[in-house]
């Protein structure tokens, strides 16, 4: 994915933890529209269960409707929780 | 735990007494809970966001107690509400009033999560932010309100965290979505079961497995209390009190744990 055509959601914007499904939906809102989607998780160093369900939500939806999703710079501890919100979800890449 | 219980009562009665919450007959509220006392700081969190609710609607805010240099000392009943406020407290847990509409509100409830695994434990740290920032969560997603009270507390070999809310209260989040339940005592045990009152899939965890680690994980007890309904749960069963007439019209959690908090697997409690 070039830089150029994607929307860079920087998960980490409103500091190191990620807590509240309006928090979520806030930093998502400039994620409108078609182009691809890079998640940019830098700096991020927790993250909510209920936060962690919302936003995989959004990927789900995303990926139903065609949409091009990316991860990038995803920690450890991050990865884990959304690992157990869903065994299946693909943050690689 | 019967500490807990008793004090929750007593606080709701304390705020009755002082002529609830809103009306022509107002009274200053009494605080007669003692802050060094882990189980009093639950009454000193209701009364606190008892009297911010009379403040948000327009109430001079008036409380009385023998002495007002403990209270201040933990930042009650007006509360901290950043993490450099919270730095401030040298060794205390001050009471923390956190705001939905503030910029830095999830930095600062996990700020305040880390103080306490600072000062509890270390090894507890995943768990506690977990618990806390579902919990508070819960009062952003469900409660339709704008401020919560967040306490935690350390002594005589035990801990507590507390989370109140003053905005609408489980049976009736329940209510408005028209899930039906005979008495508020069961509206409460549903949502310690995760049901949630959302009707997408995947929600309804945060209760339940904070409850999960609470009593199975620290071997401790989870109190949830909301309207006329308080049900106290340990990895022995539960404990339900109906509180009529006495009434919150909120939410309150309570997790109490024996010292040292046992060293838990957060993901063995998590839920997919």
């Amino acid at each position: 994915m070039s830089k150029g055509d994607a929307i860079c959601i920087r998960l980490g914007v409103r500091g190191s933890s990620l807590a509240a499904r309006d928090s979520v939906r806030e930093i998502l809102r400039d994620a409108e529209g078609d182009a691809p989607i890079l998640l940019d998780a830098t700096g991020l160093t927790f993250i909510s269960r209920t936060a962690a369900a919302e936003l995989l939500d959004a990927v789900r939806r995303w990926r139903a409707a065609g949409r091009i999703v990316e991860w990038r710079y995803v920690g450890d501890d991050i990865a884990q929780m959304f690992r157990a919100v869903d065994p299946s979800v693909n943050i690689e890449g | 735990m019967d500490q807990l219980q008793a004090v929750y009562v007593r606080a709701l009665q304390t705020i009755a007494d002082a002529g609830g919450i809103e009306g022509d007959e107002l009274r200053p509220i009494a605080c007669p809970f003692d802050p060094a006392v882990p189980a009093d700081r639950l009454g000193l969190a209701m009364i606190a966001a008892a009297l911010h609710e009379r403040q948000r609607r327009g109430y001079v805010v008036e409380w009385n107690a023998p002495q007002r240099g403990a209270f201040s000392a933990i930042a009650f009943p007006e509360g901290v509400r950043t993490s450099a406020a919270i730095a401030s407290y040298g060794d205390q847990f001050p009471l923390l009033r956190i705001e939905r509409a503030h910029a830095d509100r999830d930095a600062t409830i996990t700020a305040y999560a880390e103080r306490i695994a600072v000062h509890v434990s270390e090894t507890a740290r995943q768990p506690i932010a977990y618990v806390l920032t579902e919990l508070v969560a819960n009062i952003w997603d469900h409660a339709e309100t704008e401020t919560g009270i967040v306490l935690a507390g350390v002594g005589g070999g035990h801990f507590v965290l507390i989370v109140v809310d003053a905005g609408i209260s489980i049976p009736f989040t329940y209510a408005r979505r028209d899930i039906a339940f005979p008495d508020d005592t069961a509206a409460v045990r549903a949502a310690l079961t995760g049901r949630s009152a959302r009707p997408q899939g995947g929600r309804g965890y945060g209760i339940r497995t904070s409850a999960a680690i609470a009593t199975r994980g620290w071997g401790g007890a989870l109190l949830l209390a909301s309207r006329h309904a308080m049900v106290l749960q340990t990895v022995d069963g539960e404990t339900v009190r109906d509180t009529a007439p006495l009434h919150w019209n909120g939410t309150i959690v309570v997790i109490e744990a024996p010292l040292p908090l046992r060293a838990i697997d957060l993901y063995a409690y998590v839920e997919g």
